[in-house]
C-alpha cells in the first residue's frame, strides 16, 4: 500500500467563529484521486523503513542488554574455580615495536598464581626494529625454562600473522593472548584457564579496563565507552546465553577448539572476530569473564584512536561478509545466537546505514515527501542509541553504576563526539573496503600506537 | 522588534538548554575529580587466604615479642565504666583494643564482657587457647597454638598456626584459617571463607559458603567405594562427526540416557538432560544444558558442568570440577578430586549428606548444607 493511502479522507476545511464559540466545521472531502508517487521515491522510502527499522532493533538490544544487567540474573559460572588440575598453558604476547611496554607485561606475568610447571610465557617478537627482541631475549635468558621466546623475522604483518606463525611453537593445551601493553593480575590466569575446565567453551575473554585514563579528554571517553562495552554490552550476552565477543587480548582459545576450526586465520584484519564465528559455528562457545579484568592502554590521540577504528570495521565487516550465511544456516547455535551473533557481525555496518538513513530522509524532504516526519524523529531519537559496537550512553551510565565510580558520568554529553569520530572513521573505512578492491592498492595493516615510555 | 528579541530569546534559551548538561561535563573534565583508572584487582583477593595472610601479616607487624613484659591485659575500652581505671596503651596492636593471652587456658575476659556475653577486642594468644562458650567474639582471633571454642560461640575471624577445633552451634561472620586441621561442631554456620592447611572435618547439620582444605570431610568417615565388579560396555553415539570424532566431543541436541554399567570416552555436551545409570566409567567431561543426573558408583575422570542442577547419587567419585549453576546434591560415600589432583565444586545452593569427601575447594555461593 502506498503511503499516501494513508491521508486522511476527511478533512478540516474551514473554521468560524460563531457567537464567541469556535466550531470546527468539517466536511466530506471531495473524492480527489491521489496523485501516483514515482517508484524511486517508493523505493526509497521502503529502503528508509528498512533502516529504521534495523537501528530500532538495535536500540532495543541496548536496552535489553542494559536492563539484563541491571536487573537479572548475572551469569559467572566458572569464577569460583580455585582448585583443580590445571592444564598446560601457553601465553603468547604478539609484540612489534614494543620496547615501551614489553617489560611490565612479563614482569607482571611471572608473579601470576599458576603453577609454573604448566605455564608458558611466549613473547611473539614480530619484525620490531627496536629493542623489543633484546628485552624478550633478556627476560628469557633470567627466566629459563617458563619463557619461550619466538622471534619472526618476515611474513605478513597483523596479530593474525603473528598467532598463526607462533602456534605451533607453543606446548599449552590452553592459548592464552595478551597485548604486549597489558598489564595481568596474579590471580587472572587461573580465571581466565577455569571456564575450559567446561567442555562446550572454545575461546574465553576478561575484561579489558584502561590505566592511562587521566591523560585526556579522549582516554576517559574510551574508558566511558569501555566500560559500557565490557560490563554491560558482554556481560549481558554471557547472562543470556548469546554470543560474547573475544576479542583478542586478555583471553584465549582452546587448542583443539582451534584446531577443530581450522587455526587462526591470517587473511583478516579481525582475528578475533574471525575465531569468535568460526567457533560458533562449530559448536563451541565464547565465554566472557567480567571479574578476570586487566589494564591496558587506549590511544591518546585522535589520530590513532581513528586508525584503530578503522581497522576494526574493516576487520570485522569482512567477518560480516564471510560468516553472516554460515551462521544462518548453522543447524548447532540456538534462534538466539543466531539473532545475536547477526547484529553483532553488523554493528560496523549500522554507522553507514545510519549516515544513509540521514540522506534518503533529506532526499524525501525535498522530494515533497513531507509526511516523514514521525520516521524522521524516530531516526533521530534512535541514531544514537544504534551505534552498535560503541556503547551507547545509557550503557555507559549504568556501567558507570555498577562499576562504583560515578562521578566520571558527568563526562557523559562528550560521548557523542567520539561517536560522531567513530561514524565517520567507520564510514571511511566502510568506503575503503568497497572501492579499494577497484583500484588495486594493497591493504595496510597499522598498529595501535603506544604512549607509554620505556622504563 | 519584540518579534525578534524574543526569536533572539528562544535560540539563547535553547542553546542554553542544550548546553546545561555540558557544564558538569566541562567541571570534571577540568577538576578530575574521578579521573583515575577503574581498580583491578591485583593480589587477588578471591582467594581462599587472601584475609588470613593479611590479618597474618598484621599480627607479624604488631604481636609483641614473647620477652616484651606487657601485661596480660594491656587495653580496656575506655569507655567501658566498669573499668574506670583500666591501664591504656594506646597504639600497642596498631591502635586496637586488644588482650594478649600468653599462660592462661583462656583470655582474661572482663566480668562485664562476659556479662554482655561478647568481647569486641582482638585476642592474641601465644600458645594454645580455648574460648569460653555462649560468647561473642566480635574481632579477630589469633592463636599461635591451637583454638578450641567452646559449644554457641561467634567468631569473626579466626586465624591459629595449628588445630582449631569449633564446638557445636558456632557461628564463624567472616573467615578462618587453621595452619593445621580444622573439626567445626554439629549445626554451625559457616559464612565466609573457611581453610586448613591439613584436614577440614564437618560435623552434621554445618551450613557453609566456601570451604577450602587438602582433605575435606562431611560428616561421618565414608565407607569404602561402592563398585559393582562387572565389565562395562562401551557407550557410543551414533551419527558422530568427523570434527566431532577428532576433537573427542560429542554434541547432543536432545536429552540423553546412558545406560547403567557403560563406558564412554571423550567429552560430552548434551542440550538437555543428562542421565547417567550407576557404575558407570566416563573417560572425558560433561556439560548439560538441561539438569544431570549421575547414577550411584559412577566414575568421571573430567569435570561436571551444568547450566542446571548436578545430582550424585552415592559413591560416586570425580576427579574435575563440579560446576552447576543452581543446586548440586551429593549422596553419602562421593569423593571428588584426590590428594594429589584437588579439585572445585561450585553452586550457588550445594547440599551434601554426611559421609562425603572432598579435596580442594567446595563453594556455595549461596548456601550450602551438611544434612544430619
Amino acid at each position: 500500500m502506498s503511503l499516501c493511502a494513508l491521508a486522511p479522507a476527511v478533512s478540516a476545511d474551514s473554521v468560524s467563529a460563531l457567537d464567541g464559540e469556535t466550531v470546527m466545521a468539517v466536511s466530506a472531502a471531495p473524492a480527489i484521486p491521489p496523485a501516483a508517487v514515482p517508484a524511486w521515491i517508493v523505493a526509497i522510502q521502503i529502503l528508509l523503513y528498512t533502516i529504521v527499522t534495523l537501528i530500532c532493533i538495535y536500540t532495543l538490544r541496548h536496552y535489553w542488554f542494559t536492563i539484563n544487567r541491571l536487573f537479572g540474573v548475572q551469569r559467572h559460572p566458572y569464577i569460583d574455580v580455585d582448585t583443580a588440575r590445571w592444564p598446560s598453558v601457553t601465553v603468547m604476547i604478539p609484540a612489534h615495536n614494543e620496547e615501551a611496554v614489553i617489560a611490565h607485561a612479563l614482569e607482571a606475568l611471572m608473579v601470576v598464581d599458576y603453577p609454573h610447571e604448566k605455564l608458558q610465557i611466549m613473547p611473539v617478537n614480530d619484525r620490531s626494529t627496536d629493542r623489543t627482541g633484546a628485552i624478550i631475549d633478556d627476560f628469557a635468558r633470567s627466566h629459563p625454562g617458563i619463557v619461550k621466546p619466538i622471534h619472526r623475522e618476515s611474513g605478513d604483518p597483523g596479530k593474525a600473522a603473528v598467532l598463526r606463525y607462533a602456534t605451533p611453537f607453543a606446548d599449552g593445551a590452553i592459548l592464552l593472548v595478551f597485548d604486549a601493553d597489558y598489564i595481568p593480575g596474579r590471580g587472572l590466569i587461573k580465571q581466565l584457564v577455569a571456564p575450559f575446565f567446561d567442555p562446550e567453551v572454545g575461546a574465553v575473554m576478561g575484561r579489558v579496563v584502561p590505566f592511562n585514563v587521566e591523560r585526556n579528554l579522549l582516554t576517559r571517553l574510551l574508558d566511558l565507552e569501555r566500560a559500557g562495552g565490557y560490563q554491560v554490552d558482554q556481560q549481558a550476552r554471557m547472562n543470556m546465553h548469546l554470543v560474547p565477543q573475544y576479542g583478542g587480548t586478555v583471553g584465549g582459545v582452546g587448542r583443539r577448539a582451534l584446531q577443530s576450526v581450522g587455526g587462526w586465520r591470517q587473511d583478516t584484519l579481525a582475528e578475533d572476530t574471525d575465531i569468535t564465528y568460526r567457533l560458533l559455528l562449530g559448536g563451541w562457545k565464547t565465554v566472557y569473564q567480567n571479574r578476570s579484568e586487566c589494564y591496558e592502554e587506549v590511544p591518546e590521540t585522535w589520530i590513532a584512536r581513528v586508525r584503530q577504528v578503522r581497522r576494526w570495521a574493516t576487520g570485522h565487516n569482512e567477518a560480516t561478509a564471510r560468516y553472516s550465511v554460515p551462521l544462518l544456516r548453522n543447524s548447532r547455535a540456538s534462534f538466539l545466537e543466531k539473532l545475536d551473533g547477526l547484529l553483532l557481525l553488523g554493528v560496523y555496518v549500522m554507522p553507514a546505514l545510519v549516515l544513509l538513513g540521514w540522506i534518503l530522509a533529506i532526499v524525501l524532504f525535498f522530494a515533497g515527501e513531507y509526511k516523514l516526519h514521525g520516521i524522521v524523529a524516530l531516526l533521530a531519537i534512535t541514531a544514537y542509541a544504534g551505534l552498535g559496537n560503541f556503547a551507547v550512553f545509557f550503557e555507559i551510565a549504568a556501567a558507570t553504576y555498577l562499576d562504583g565510580s560515578r562521578r566520571r558520568i558527568r563526562l557523559l554529553p562528550f560521548i557523542v563526539f567520539g561517536f560522531v569520530v567513530s561514524l565517520m572513521a567507520i564510514n571511511r573505512a566502510i568506503l575503503r573496503q568497497l572501492f579499494v578492491p577497484l583500484i588495486g592498492r594493497v591493504r595496510v595493516w597499522q598498529k595501535t600506537q603506544r604512549f607509554r615510555k620505556p622504563s | 522588534m519584540i518579534e525578534a528579541l524574543a526569536a533572539v530569546g528562544i535560540v539563547v534559551l535553547t542553546v542554553l538548554w542544550f548546553a546545561l548538561p555540558f557544564l558538569p561535563a566541562i567541571a570534571e573534565w577540568h577538576y578530575k575529580r574521578d579521573a583515575h583508572p577503574l581498580r583491578v584487582v591485583q593480589d587477588y583477593e578471591r582467594e581462599v587466604r587472601h584475609f588470613a595472610r593479611r590479618f597474618r601479616a598484621y599480627v607479624d607487624t604488631h604481636l609483641p615479642a614473647p620477652d616484651d613484659a606487657a601485661p596480660a591485659e594491656v587495653w580496656l575500652d575506655v569507655d567501658d565504666p566498669s573499668a574506670p581505671d583500666a591501664p591504656i596503651e594506646p597504639s600497642r596492636f596498631g591502635g586496637a583494643p586488644y588482650v594478649l593471652v600468653r599462660d592462661e587456658p583462656e583470655p582474661p575476659l572482663t566480668d562485664a564482657e562476659r556479662a554482655a556475653g561478647y568481647t569486641a577486642r582482638l585476642l592474641l594468644a601465644e600458645a594454645d587457647v580455648t574460648l569460653p562458650g555462649r560468647m561473642a567474639y566480635l574481632s579477630e582471633v589469633y592463636a599461635a597454638g591451637n583454638v578450641r571454642g567452646e559449644y554457641n560461640n561467634i567468631y569473626r575471624a579466626i586465624l591459629c598456626d595449628r588445630d582449631a577445633f569449633l564446638g557445636a552451634e558456632s557461628m564463624v561472620l567472616r573467615w578462618l584459617h587453621a595452619g593445621g586441621d580444622a573439626h567445626i561442631g554439629a549445626s554451625s554456620v559457616l559464612y565466609g571463607r573457611l581453610s586448613a592447611e591439613g584436614n577440614m572435618v564437618l560435623e552434621p547439620g554445618c551450613r557453609f559458603a566456601r570451604l577450602h582444605a587438602p582433605h575435606l570431610r562431611f560428616g561421618e568417615e565414608p565407607e569404602g567405594l561402592w563398585a559393582q565388579a562387572r565389565n562395562r560396555s562401551t557407550f557410543e553415539l551414533a551419527g558422530a562427526t568427523a570434527a566431532e570424532l577428532a576433537a573427542r566431543r560429542w554434541l547432543v541436541h536432545r536429552s540423553l540416557r546412558i545406560p547403567p554399567a557403560s563406558r564412554f570416552r571423550g567429552d560430552l555436551v548434551v542440550y538437555g538432560t543428562l542421565h547417567i545409570g550407576e557404575d558407570c566409567v566416563i573417560e572425558g567431561s560433561i556439560k548439560t544444558h538441561g539438569d544431570l543426573y549421575v547414577g550411584r558408583g559412577t566414575h568421571i575422570e573430567g569435570g561436571l558442568v551444568s547450566v542446571h542442577s548436578i545430582q550424585l547419587e552415592a559413591d560416586c567419585s570425580l576427579k574435575g570440577p563440579v560446576l552447576a549453576e543452581t543446586n548440586i546434591w551429593i549422596a553419602k560415600g562421593c569423593r571428588m578430586g584426590t590428594r594429589p589432583n584437588p579439585t572445585t565444586v561450585s553452586a550457588p545452593y550445594i547440599t551434601v549428606d554426611s559421609g562425603v569427601v572432598a579435596y580442594g575447594t567446595v563453594w556455595a555461593r549461596e548456601r550450602g548444607e551438611l544434612r544430619g
